[in-house]
């Protein structure tokens, strides 16, 4: 990670939102992914989703910016019911980084970042883009001309990054962004994204089934298992009382508690 | 080829009477008297001896020789499209109206005349005076051992003799079946042999009996005996001028003077004329003249072509060279067919590939339909086109048209179905609209799957063109078939070779078309 140099523009001005879903439920046939899951996140805040693969977390997390459509329940960002208008609207204001990153092989860099200013026809579009590279770490001069497949894993999550938070969004939503990553290059990207946090302030949604990470960067930990969510606490909160078994075993497993 | 006749059938109930393409009216009013011909020696020269006695009438001829099979001709004399050609009566009966054999010529004769005239107003004119039957021949030093004169004499020596018979005259009822039934016939082994090699196996003593056409030029210079039909199994193959109605009503005069070639023809004189065309390769047009001349029709004796020996001396490259000007207007005319044909079929099966790929419930079923008008045998494809399109260059297109959209409809939907999808998604999930989506992303992304469905469809459509010959559309198939009617190899390698090049330029300029519109960022070296 490069230390902020002098030329690091001052971060933008974004108004978080808040985010709340009530009793969502989502099945699959006769799977049911999600069971009346209900979630609040307050403006600015950073919420994990952890739990097992199966248990529900990729499926709430879609279900923000329609990319899941659920059979029943409510989701409001920022106070207005998605469903209120067109799902591509609604995304543009929503920061998403997938994770594979989902660049577009055929764009360079700075065209796959500048993507969501363009889309909403901000005639800055490319300064933007070039700021958001520099924020997460990568310099414009080395990298906004690169094509995707010259990148290493942490340079293309990294580029992701800058793609979602290039619009300035008021919700960054996180789709296990370092899990494919070697473990030493996903401790650089956490530690840099925890810089990034205390400078911006989005409201953030982080899904992980890597609990360290949750408790290194989430301000709320939300425990899911089949569908249904367990409990919701402060990583303190938790780590003193994990109220139920299943939360204390995983808890355990990840090395995050003792005994 | 029978099986897709039903499918057809039905295509064909459901497709638009012809109003398409009708003969423009210009050639209707024209007095021009169109010809045509099978593409094998006996009907080119025929056809040539019909053009050049309406000539010396002071008729107007266009020569339209080569046109595919018995169905592609013949349904060009239906449509209008040619006026005449060399018909004969057993393929009438056999191939056309797909009756019964029948042994009495002259019951064939009357029938058939009977039958297309109520049918179709078409007519029969007089027997020119020879058959074109099957035909068995025993080389002349055995069948003179054996005293054979007949087929009679044959079936009682048959199961001493080895047979080379083409697989055709093995399995049709007419053929060997028959034979065995009529005369008792067994041979001792028989030996599926194709035509060309035939008469090599019969002089090199590998084979005593083979069977063959009556008037084909090799059985005139190979020292064989043609063994008699004593009990007329064969059917009779009788050549007949077949006229349509355009000549019938509105040139009298000139069905006066082809029916006055009735009668005038012997087997052996067509044999020898045959021979002249198939093994000393003399032009058609010379050998009509002379033939003409025999017959005492003109008075202009050909002397032999003395052009034509010497081009059979010259290098191979002399002779491209001579030929050079007609194979690069052959070329044109290829690359027009091919070129138009594809980009219609681009035109229509690129928007429907991506139209399919908002649309999967439909695409399998729609790509299928498509592929199975891949299946469908050229000369079946363009045999069916005449009834609608007629013959030339319009059906020609049709049918390459066709072709081609199955590669291109195929790789289109592939390509953007299977192209990145996490990009697709992730571009989906950032806010683009489905539409944005499709051209900026996954349209860019299968350029390269799309490309090569476009590549392989002109590829495929350069080989496939050639075929466009046996519905006169032109194009390099022309010396491919006229090659392939009088064994000239020359001749063939004249129309497939540049083919073949072209096949390779059509295919190089494609790929610089891909090289300039596939993403750069999809390739090895960025």
């Amino acid at each position: 990670m490069r230390s902020p140099g002098p030329n690091t523009p001052a971060p933008p001005q974004t108004t978080p939102l808040a985010l709340r879903a009530q009793r969502v439920t989502k099945r699959y046939g006769a799977h049911t992914a999600l069971l009346s899951a209900s979630l609040e996140v307050s403006p600015g805040a950073c919420v994990a989703l952890v739990g097992e693969s199966g248990a529900g977390k990729t499926t709430l997390l879609r279900c923000f910016n329609r990319m899941v459509v659920p059979q029943e329940g409510r989701i409001t960002v920022g106070g207005r019911d998605i469903t209120s208008g067109p799902p591509h609207a609604l995304r543009r204001r929503l920061g998403y980084v997938p994770q594979h990153g989902g660049l577009m092989p055929h764009w360079k860099v700075l065209r796959n970042v500048a993507l969501v200013p363009r889309l909403l026809g901000m005639p800055d579009a490319e300064e933007r883009a070039l700021s958001a590279l520099q924020r997460t770490g990568l310099t414009a001069e080395d990298f906004a001309d690169r094509w995707p497949r010259s990148l290493s894993g942490g340079q293309r999550q990294r580029v992701a990054l800058a793609r979602a938070l290039a619009a300035d969004p008021g919700v960054l939503l996180l789709d296990e962004p370092f899990g494919a990553l070697d473990a030493i290059t996903r401790a650089e990207l956490q530690e840099s994204f925890a810089k990034l946090r205390t400078e911006l302030k989005v409201t953030t949604l982080l899904v992980t089934h890597d609990l360290r990470e949750a408790f290194l960067l989430a301000d709320m930990v939300v425990v899911l298992q089949g569908g249904r969510i367990l409990v919701s606490d402060t990583p303190d909160g938790l780590r003193e009382d994990p109220r139920d078994g299943y939360v204390h075993a995983l808890l355990k497993h990840a090395g995050v508690v003792q005994g | 080829m029978k099986k897709i006749w039903l499918p057809l059938s039905l295509l064909l109930l459901l497709a638009a009477p012809r109003a398409i393409a009708a003969p423009s009216p210009a050639e209707e009013a024209t007095q021009v008297i169109r010809i045509g011909s099978k593409p094998f020696a006996e009907s080119y020269l025929l056809a040539e001896i019909f053009a050049q006695v309406l000539e010396s009438e002071g008729f107007e001829v266009s020569r339209r020789p080569g046109l595919g099979s018995t169905e592609i001709v013949f349904g060009a004399l239906r449509s209008g499209d040619i006026d005449l050609y060399p018909e004969y009566t057993g393929t009438g009966l056999l191939a056309i109206l797909k009756e019964q054999p029948q042994t009495n010529p002259r019951e064939v004769f009357r029938h058939v005349s009977q039958v297309f005239e109520s049918r179709w107003q078409i007519h029969w004119l007089p027997p020119l005076g020879f058959q074109n039957t099957y035909a068995v021949a025993v080389r002349e030093d055995k069948a003179e051992q054996l005293h054979l004169k007949t087929l009679s004499d044959l079936a009682r020596v048959a199961p001493k003799l080895v047979a080379g018979l083409s697989p055709d005259f093995m399995g049709r009822p007419d053929g060997l079946p028959g034979l065995s039934e009529a005369y008792g016939l067994h041979f001792g082994k028989t030996r599926p042999l194709l035509q060309a090699l035939k008469y090599q196996a019969l002089n090199q003593g590998e084979v005593d009996v083979i069977d063959g056409y009556s008037t084909d030029g090799r059985l005139a210079q190979a020292s064989v005996r043609i063994l008699e039909d004593d009990k007329d199994f064969f059917p009779p193959y009788e050549a007949v001028p077949l006229v349509g109605p355009r000549l019938w009503k509105r040139f009298p005069r000139a069905v006066e003077v082809l029916s006055q070639l009735g009668g005038r023809f012997d087997a052996s004189h067509m044999r020898r004329w045959n021979q002249r065309v198939e093994v000393e390769r003399e032009s058609v047009s010379s050998v009509a003249a002379d033939a003409l001349a025999e017959l005492g029709l003109s008075s202009a004796v050909h002397t032999k072509a003395e052009d034509s020996e010497k081009e059979q001396s010259k290098s191979f490259l002399a002779y491209l060279w001579g030929r050079r000007s007609l194979l690069f207007r052959l070329s044109l005319r290829h690359l027009f067919l091919v070129g138009v044909s594809l980009l219609a079929a681009v035109l229509l099966a690129l928007p429907a590939g991506l139209a399919l790929e908002r649309a999967p419930r439909f695409a399998e079923g729609v790509i299928r339909g498509a592929g199975v008008l891949q299946t469908l045998p050229s000369i079946a494809l363009l045999a069916f086109m005449i009834p609608l399109l007629g013959i030339g260059v319009v059906p020609a297109l049709a049918a390459l048209f066709l072709y081609s959209l199955y590669p291109v409809l195929r790789n289109t939907y592939t390509g953007v179905r299977d192209a990145d999808d996490e990009a697709a998604r992730a571009a989906t999930a950032l806010g683009m609209t489905p539409l944005q989506v499709l051209r900026q992303v996954r349209l860019p992304l299968a350029a390269p799957v799309i490309m090569a469905g476009i590549r392989t469809a002109a590829v495929i459509n350069v080989g496939t063109a050639t075929l466009a010959a046996f519905i006169g559309a032109g194009g390099l198939g022309d010396p491919i078939v006229s090659g392939l009617t009088l064994s000239d190899t020359r001749m063939i390698l004249s129309g497939a070779l540049p083919a073949a090049l072209l096949a390779l330029i059509v295919d190089g300029l494609l790929a610089l078309v891909e090289r300039f519109v596939a993403p750069r960022g999809l390739r090895a070296e960025s």
